[in-house]
């Protein structure tokens, strides 16, 4: 064939046949046939022709096909002078006496056919794995002829000697064979590369080179952490520009994960979770308000709990508008797609991947519990107790100070005191040790994979029990995964069976362990000398006394969440014509979640439910209490799709990509949640009757909406369309065009009435291909710009009122009623983001050095806001378009191989050392831009609490969002030890209150308060090191995250409280308190409560209770400046030595491969010293304490057989 | 291209089969479209709600408890113990940090500089403004929508229901702003109505961001008169069966109420007249059986009662619950001793509407009470937010001496008394004009004492053009102080409120602080002084 052919200019080839010959040739083949094109300089003398070939394969881009006998032993001796391949291929052929026939970038080396024979071609196709393949498709290259193997995989036909037969089937590399002789049998390999550098958005598959977006891949071998049971919590530091945060180190817990910062102020800011294609839910609907605070542990589980790490390939975490644009106004977050192992094609294997995981309890004796031990609790209540001080309705007495006060009071002689004293001051209850354990958790996957090119599957199994360090904390995870996907001719078709059990226990969170751990005194027992538990006293609030002692709570109450998920997944693609396939998809999936509180008749929780016990009051007279709450999520997404690709123009240099798509999903969530007293757990539960006696406030509840039982149902439905059109000129340049339109029927939204303008328009730049083509050590470039919009609507906000009707009637009415549930609000906008992204992806130095560096800004303009109206209106807050923000940051992604000696040690096998280092960084730099709504500060609020300045919720103008303010420490009252701020001084208050009166509230605030810096963190980022030498490797993961600022924990209010309770337990902090005057200039820690008037300061008494910015002194200390630390840290996230047994030793076990593994995580962690053990996840700011995040070892066992 | 038709036309049977498939769907919500959801929107948003329970303690207030937006909270619990009809009730000792009456209310109750605030000063923020307000909202939005569906649906059932919920809606709207403007505003006086502040007045169902101002006494007044006279023409000749719901009977007597307000006598009387054709009559205590409560749904003098009844979390008896130390403790209120002076012995209305407390014998207000076993207070009454035909009866004797139909006036006068005193008789009641005013307006105090009257009455009385309170009038509340080693509190004085005239601001109850600082100096309140304890009464 000649250059001609290719020539669109009529020739002596008729019109018909010459179209047919460029679909055949560029359809069969997409890759562009440029490369005979390309010019090359080069002289060789007497050389072998085989070297020759090389050495122009090197110098440009093509490949070939000869038959070995016909080159075998030849020389030759030929030179070019920036001539092109093709006429430099026809010249050294003619030496030879061959001829060369160009296929696109092949070129074929033959013999010339002049005359060739007739010949009848019989074979067998096989894979790697010597099974036979039937569907190959066989074609005659220029040739009319076709032939399909059978399904024993052997095929016939006829052709002409020296013709060319191209072998091709999906997922396997091409092959071309010329015809020599009449039996050719043929072994096709895998075509490994194309699945390995391809991005996944689960609307498509993008080939590395041609991604315009801006998207992480991971794949799971590089992450995969055994000691982690979930895949969010792997992606810590992982993908540049995701902020990791996790407040809790508690069994389950789920991590907040933004993604290019906080585009919405009102709205969800999770990412969006995709498995295969399809969108997946949460098994139980939290609302937007509750997921965002940033003192929220959810362990209700995420749309991944359920998930088994095992079973997934790769994750791609898709960034840019460009990238989440056909996935709409859900994905303004970020999409997060995971791909799920395939079969391997090959004999069934087998596999066994096993971990055993232990994780340390928290100690008194760690650096992260700074509580104070026996003795010096016992210190502080001397202390107390000498110095007359002021106890606060102390209603408990018990332990030392009940003792004391014995002793004063004569109830016992001085001997019995000291026995007392000697007593609790010996008792040093480890009460972390008696309400947590060393854990021990272990997961077991076994998975099966093989198939033939035409059928491929995997099938896995996994158990995974994980045991909590706080005792009865446990979650248990069964899963199962059935992946196959067939191949044959024009179709391709894949089913996916999922179905995972959840099981998950805790203690109810109204009892808080953990809280109690850390702040119950050492010198209260947990036991009596007799082994019994010990009880002390507490009150309900009819002043009934309870004995109470923790360990009976716990065995009298539990929380269970059970969990059954089931998904079913096809998705067949069929091909109408090479460049055009059609794409349907059918996903089904359903969740249950059955969630269970119960506390029995011996709790605290029910005593105070009883309260004084009367018909009249008792809430529950009988028994304990269940609650039981069932969620039922239900699933569908359907989803056709076209595909066309095409390349155009001389040698098919233009490239033309288009896809269309509709798409149906329907997400419903049913539940039923019911309240029953009267509950005995005995005989495995059961309800016992109550007496009608109990006819006042029981009765009420028993008619009440949760006693009677409610049912929910949530309903969305949404049809969208979706297209998306590319262009690429000769590998070079390309361009893409993203839209998506969608409609959905929840009630009272505008995206009813109004198209949602969500489109992204993105580009590539191949600079290696382009400008950088001769620059040696630049193995690749590329640049990629991106452009798109995207827009956001809440529910409920329409142009017309929407009543709520509820579901009870109303006693007094004997009628149904309803109430307001939305006013109208006919002015609300599409809230707007436009993001813009730039990428550049090189790889230099001949492989050393691959990295990528992006910009990115996103700005959101309309953003919705609650904005605070009159309450003369009838309501006080109201949504609006009020703000605007702005994301933008750098993430720059590197991958260092200093050292690699893996193939190449005296030629032998064994691997050599290699060390590769990948830091990853990624900065968010978030900022709300808005011009205030209150025009003489800066919040976004009309009413603020001096609450929401203290905790970050507010948005500022011009500051990051969670941006918080402290009050300024002046040092200790020299008289009695007690904190003191400026701008709160006692003897100014005059003064003060004079200026005060005449500010707004926000300038008091701004006045009183200084800015502390944001909770959220700006940079996170992390390296990874991996040395490699034989069969050992070895890796060393390090995070960081640096920006925010936290408080540290309360020590003298809230759970901390400075009013000191006889069982309360103390930071060890407190043993620095000040206790005599001039102690002031060595601490700044206050000294104990002496004045009642601190609990009551002027800042709360009228006149001053217009602008009240405060709570009392030691509410205002622990938020002061001088509790507030950096939050930096720098963390050996995993360290994991791993070994591959030898090949040898393997095969000798009957093994294909064995390796294991020790991994530690969580290992230290370098902070700010001012933490003083205080985890960087834990926050002074949450109600309670969390638990910080746990150090973990592992051992992992994997193997194959 | 045969094929991409099969598709198409696969496509097109997948989606139209589930046409309804983009229909907004919600369990609950919906559009406000029809009568009946203004009928259910009227239940659940109109009325004020109920809170049922007796006390088990003097624990009834926390401050939790006062600033709940719930429908089933306290409305106005201040309004009985501002006047001279109520004085605290001590004995024993509660600690400072509990929520009592007394420690919560007594700041309004002794007229303070910041009424709204615990005996420790811990402010707690007035919920009532708030509260009423977002009834008025959703009547605003009621009315608009009444005007949107008028006409679409012509099934007389529906036509008659709407026409009652938008007279209902107008109604309750005008029977908001009054106790709103009675409470927050100046008392409405003719001569200066046209410039004295009233509050904000927001009759339209739009929501708007904007910073409110006080209307005028005369504005608020011509809209509740404005709305009264709508209510009167979509009411006329409808009676509910319950008297939870408003009928005309409501309107007219509510009308006799504003027309006293606004000294348009003759409007009075002629509202009042109107009765003559309604089956409302009194009760007389004659014959009224004393184990059962005076006021209560069955009542045939209730006309119409919305929301709760105050008056058990306030007036508390001494011994709730003695085993838990509530047995001779009291921290709230009781009758004053000039209110109870007032009554003769041959009233019948002193055990009809009273009761002593345990162990004290102190008066506490016991106008209602449920009956034994009924938990669910079924015949519940507001104490506030009631209108009951005594009141229309004593409406029309002032407006007729005030027109100076003394005659008239006595004898509409005469049948009030008749069923109240034993033996009343009619020469009992002064003849000299200004004198019968005085008796009425005495009558009026013993007659509806504890109903949300007294306060409004007084300051009514302030700025009367034709016999204003005298300047000298003041009211005096007795002050105490505790001494803990004998468990005593003491006499130490009294707290005295001055005339009208002399100490305007503490006889209006200042809009709360959030909504001052909010509307940004637009809305303001009258300084109130510093008061102390004096010495003598």
């Amino acid at each position: 064939m000649k250059k001609s052919h290719f020539s669109i200019l009529p020739g002596c080839i008729t019109k018909g046949r010459r179209l047919f010959l460029v679909l055949a040739l560029v359809c069969c083949s997409l890759h562009t046939a440029w490369s005979q094109q390309q010019r090359f300089s080069g002289t060789y003398n007497n050389v072998d022709v085989f070297h020759v070939l090389e050495s122009v394969q090197g110098k440009t881009k093509f490949t070939y096909v000869y038959n070995a006998d016909l080159l075998k032993g030849k020389k030759v001796t030929i030179s070019a002078k920036n001539e092109t391949v093709a006429s430099f291929m026809s010249r050294l052929c003619k030496q030879l006496g061959l001829e060369v026939v160009w296929d696109g970038d092949c070129a074929i080396i033959r013999k010339k056919n002049t005359n060739a024979k007739k010949i009848v071609v019989v074979g067998h196709v096989t894979d790697e794995g010597t099974e036979p393949l039937p569907g190959v498709a066989i074609t005659v290259m220029g040739k009319k002829g076709t032939a399909v193997t059978n399904s024993e995989g052997n095929y016939r036909i006829e052709v002409n000697e020296q013709d060319v037969l191209c072998f091709s089937f999906i997922g396997m590399k091409q092959k071309k064979v010329i015809v020599d002789r009449s039996n050719i049998n043929i072994v096709m390999h895998e075509n490994v590369a194309a699945l390995n550098d391809v991005i996944v958005t689960g609307y498509q598959t993008i080939d590395r080179s041609k991604l315009t977006s801006a998207v992480t891949t991971l794949k799971m071998d590089d992450i995969n952490n055994p000691g982690m049971n979930t895949i969010d919590q792997m992606l810590e530091g992982k993908v540049p520009g995701m902020i990791f945060t996790s407040n809790s180190g508690q069994l389950g817990a789920a991590p907040k994960l933004r993604i290019r910062g906080t585009s919405t102020i009102v709205g969800n800011r999770e990412p969006l979770w995709v498995l295969d294609g399809i969108v997946l839910s949460d098994p139980v609907n939290v609302d937007p308000q509750t997921i965002n605070d940033p003192d929220f542990v959810n362990l209700l589980g995420n749309a991944i709990s359920g998930l088994n790490p095992n079973d997934i390939e790769q994750i791609d975490v898709l960034k840019d508008a460009s990238a989440t644009a056909l996935y709409g106004a859900k994905a303004g977050n970020g999409v997060i797609v995971i791909t799920t192992k395939k079969g391997k094609i090959g004999k069934p294997s087998v596999s066994y991947n096993g971990s055993f995981t232990y994780t340390q309890r928290p100690r008194y004796s760690d650096n992260d519990i700074y509580m104070m031990n026996a003795a010096e609790r016992m210190d502080v209540s001397k202390e107390l107790i000498e110095r007359n001080m002021y106890y606060n309705n102390v209603t408990q007495w018990s332990g030392y100070e009940e003792a004391l006060l014995n002793y004063y009071s004569g109830k016992i002689d001085y001997q019995t005191f000291k026995e007392q004293a000697d007593y609790y001051s010996s008792i040093n209850t480890d009460w972390l040790g008696l309400l947590m354990n060393d854990s021990f958790s272990h997961n077991h996957t076994i998975s099966l994979s093989g198939g033939s090119p035409n059928i491929k599957y995997y099938a896995s199994l996994g158990y995974n029990q994980q045991n909590g360090v706080i005792k009865k904390e446990k979650n248990d995870r069964y899963s199962a995964m059935l992946n196959l996907s067939a191949n044959y001719r024009k179709f391709n078709a894949q089913f996916q069976l999922s179905a995972n059990t959840t099981e998950r226990n805790y203690t109810p969170s109204g009892i808080n362990v953990m809280d109690y751990a850390y702040n119950m005194s050492r010198t209260m027992p947990a036991y009596n000398t007799d082994g019994s538990l010990f009880y002390y006293p507490r009150v309900n609030m009819y002043g009934l006394r309870y004995n109470y002692n923790i360990l009976n709570e716990i065995a009298n109450s539990g929380d269970t969440t059970d969990g059954n998920a089931v998904s079913l997944r096809a998705q067949m693609r069929y091909e109408i014509l090479p460049c055009l396939n059609i794409d349907a998809l059918l996903a089904y999936g359903i969740q249950n979640t059955t969630h269970e509180e119960y506390y029995t008749k011996d709790t605290y929780y029910i005593f105070n439910l009883r309260s004084d016990q009367s018909f009249r009051n008792d809430m529950c007279p009988v028994g304990g209490q269940l609650k039981r709450e069932e969620t039922r999520n239900t699933d569908y997404t359907a989803r056709l799709q076209a595909n066309f690709m095409k390349t155009l123009g001389t040698n098919g240099s233009h490239l033309i990509t288009a896809s269309a798509g509709i798409e149906a999903k329907s997400t419903e969530y049913k539940g039923f949640n019911i309240t029953r007293r009267g509950y005995f757990t005995e005989f495995g539960g059961y309800f016992d009757q109550i007496p009608t006696d109990y006819n006042m406030y029981y009765a009420q509840f028993m008619s009440s909406k949760e006693g009677l039982g409610h049912r929910t149902r949530l309903l969305t439905n949404e049809l969208a369309w979706y297209a998306t059109a590319g262009y690429g000129y000769k590998d070079t340049y390309l361009l893409n065009v993203h839209i998506r339109g969608e409609r959905s029927n929840l009630f009272g939204t505008r995206a009813n009435e109004e198209f949602s303008p969500i489109w992204a328009l993105s580009g590539r730049w191949n600079m290696k291909k382009d400008i950088l083509k001769n620059t040696t050590w630049v193995d690749d470039a590329s640049l990629r710009l991106s452009w798109g919009w995207q827009g956001n609507m809440l529910p409920g906000q329409t142009a017309r009122m929407i009543i709520q009707a509820s579901q009870l009637t109303s006693y007094d009415f004997n009628e149904n009623y309803a109430t307001i549930y939305k006013y109208p609000n006919p002015d609300l906008k599409w809230e707007k983001t436009a993001s813009y992204n730039a990428g550049l992806d090189f790889v230099l130095l001949n492989n050393k050095i691959r990295g990528t560096v992006s910009y990115f800004y996103k700005h959101t303009t309309d953003a919705f806001l609650t904005k605070t109206v009159s309450e003369i209106n009838g309501i006080n807050q109201y949504v609006v378009n009020g703000g605007t923000l702005d994301n933008q940051g750098i993430e720059v992604s590197l991958s260092f191989t200093p050292i690699n000696n893996a193939t190449n040690v005296g030629g032998t096998s064994k691997r050599g050392f290699v060390w590769r280092i990948d830091p990853q960084i990624g900065e968010v730099i978030n900022k709300v831009v808005n011009r205030a709504i209150n025009n003489k500060t800066n919040t976004l609020h009309d009413v603020v609490t001096y609450n929401d300045y203290l905790n970050g919720s507010l948005e500022f103008a011009g500051k990051p969002i969670g941006t918080f303010y402290s009050y300024k420490f002046k040092g200790l009252d020299p008289q009695n030890g007690s904190p003191m701020f400026y701008g709160t001084e006692e003897e100014n208050k005059t003064e003060l209150m004079a200026k005060y009166a005449n500010m707004t509230k926000e300038e008091v605030f701004e006045d009183v308060m200084e800015e502390s810096g944001s909770r959220e963190p700006y940079i996170q980022g992390s390296i990874n090191n991996y040395f490699g030498w034989r069969n050992f490797g070895l890796s060393l993961n390090f995070t960081y995250s640096l920006g925010n600022k936290i408080r540290l924990m309360k020590i003298a209010s809230g759970y901390a409280t400075n009013i000191i309770y006889p069982q309360q337990n103390l930071r060890k902090e407190y043993v620095q308190r000040w206790r005599r005057p001039g102690d002031e200039a060595y601490t700044n820690i206050p000294g104990l409560v002496v004045d009642q008037n601190n609990i009551t300061p002027w800042w709360q008494q009228y006149p001053a209770t217009a602008y009240t910015f405060g709570g009392n002194i030691y509410e205002m200390y622990d938020n002061s400046n001088i509790r507030v630390v950096s939050g930096d840290y720098l963390k050996l996230q995993s360290l994991s030595f791993r070994y591959n047994f030898d090949d040898k030793l393997v095969r000798k076990f009957g093994l294909q491969s064995m390796y294991i593994s020790l991994t530690g995580n969580n290992l230290f962690t370098i902070c700010c010293k001012e933490l003083k053990g205080q985890d960087p996840t834990q926050n002074g700011t949450t109600p309670s304490i969390n638990l910080s995040t746990r150090p973990t070892y592992t051992l992992n066992i994997n193997l194959t057989i | 291209m045969k094929r991409i038709s099969i598709y198409a036309l696969l496509l097109t049977l997948l989606f139209s089969s589930c046409g309804n498939f983009l229909d907004e769907y919600s369990t609950d919500q919906r559009y406000c479209e029809t009568a009946d959801d203004l009928e259910a929107l009227m239940i659940g948003e109109g009325f004020l709600g109920f809170k049922k329970g007796l006390p088990s303690s003097q624990e009834t207030m926390s401050k939790s408890e006062l600033e709940s937006e719930a429908n089933q909270s306290l409305y106005f619990p201040w309004i009985h113990v501002v006047d001279d009809d109520a004085e605290a009730f001590l004995v024993d000792y509660v600690s400072e940090d509990q929520g009592t009456p007394y420690y919560m209310l007594n700041k309004l109750a002794n007229w303070h500089a910041d009424p709204f605030s615990s005996i420790q000063n811990i402010q707690w923020k007035d919920k009532d403004w708030t509260k009423l307000y977002k009834h008025i909202g959703a009547l605003n939005s009621i009315i608009y929508q009444a005007q949107e569906i008028k006409g679409k649906d012509n099934r007389n059932d529906k036509v008659a229901l709407l026409k009652h919920v938008n007279g209902e809606a107008h109604f309750l709207r005008a029977f908001y702003y009054f106790y709103l403007a009675n409470a927050y505003g100046l008392p409405y006086s003719t001569s200066s109505a046209s410039t004295d502040f009233c509050v904000p007045l927001k009759v339209s169902e739009v929501i708007e961001d904007k910073h409110f101002t006080r209307a005028t006494c005369e504005e608020v007044y011509q809209q509740i008169w404005n709305d009264l006279e709508v209510a009167e023409s979509e009411l006329e000749g409808y009676t509910p069966d319950m008297k939870l719901r408003v009928g005309i009977g409501a309107v007219k007597a509510f009308k006799s109420r504003v027309a006293l307000y606004m000294e348009r006598y003759q409007d009075a009387v002629d509202a009042a007249n109107a009765f003559t054709n309604l089956n409302y009559k009194l009760v007389d205590l004659k014959k009224h059986d004393i184990n059962n409560s005076f006021n209560n749904r069955n009542s045939s003098e209730i006309i119409f009662t919305t929301g709760t009844y105050n008056t058990y979390y306030i007036f508390i008896n001494d011994s709730t619950m003695q085993w838990n130390g509530y047995d001779n403790r009291a921290s709230c209120f009781k009758a004053s001793s000039s209110l109870m002076d007032n009554y003769t012995a041959s009233d019948l209305r002193l055990t009809s509407y009273f009761k002593k407390s345990t162990k004290n014998k102190a008066p506490i207000p016991n106008k209602y009470f449920p009956v034994e076993g009924d938990g669910n207070f079924t015949d519940i009454v507001s104490d506030i937010f009631s209108i009951r035909y005594a009141e229309v009866v004593l409406n029309k004797a002032e407006a007729q001496a005030m027109l100076n139909k003394t005659e008239e006036a006595r004898s509409t006068l005469q049948q009030l008394r008749d069923t109240r005193v034993i033996d009343a008789k009619l020469s009992d009641i002064p003849t000299d004009n200004q004198q019968l005013i005085e008796f009425i307006r005495n009558e009026r105090r013993m007659e509806l004492c504890f109903e949300g009257h007294r306060w409004f009455d007084l300051r009514r009385y302030s700025v009367n053009s034709k016999y204003p309170l005298q300047e000298s009038f003041s009211i005096t509340h007795p002050a105490y102080t505790y001494d803990a080693v004998a468990n005593m509190y003491y006499l130490t004085g009294y707290y005295r409120l001055e005339s009208y005239k002399k100490d305007s601001a503490a006889w209006v109850i200042p809009i709360p602080n959030t909504t001052i600082t909010f509307n940004e100096g637009t809305l303001t309140n009258l300084e109130r002084q510093t008061r102390t304890i004096i010495n003598k009464q």
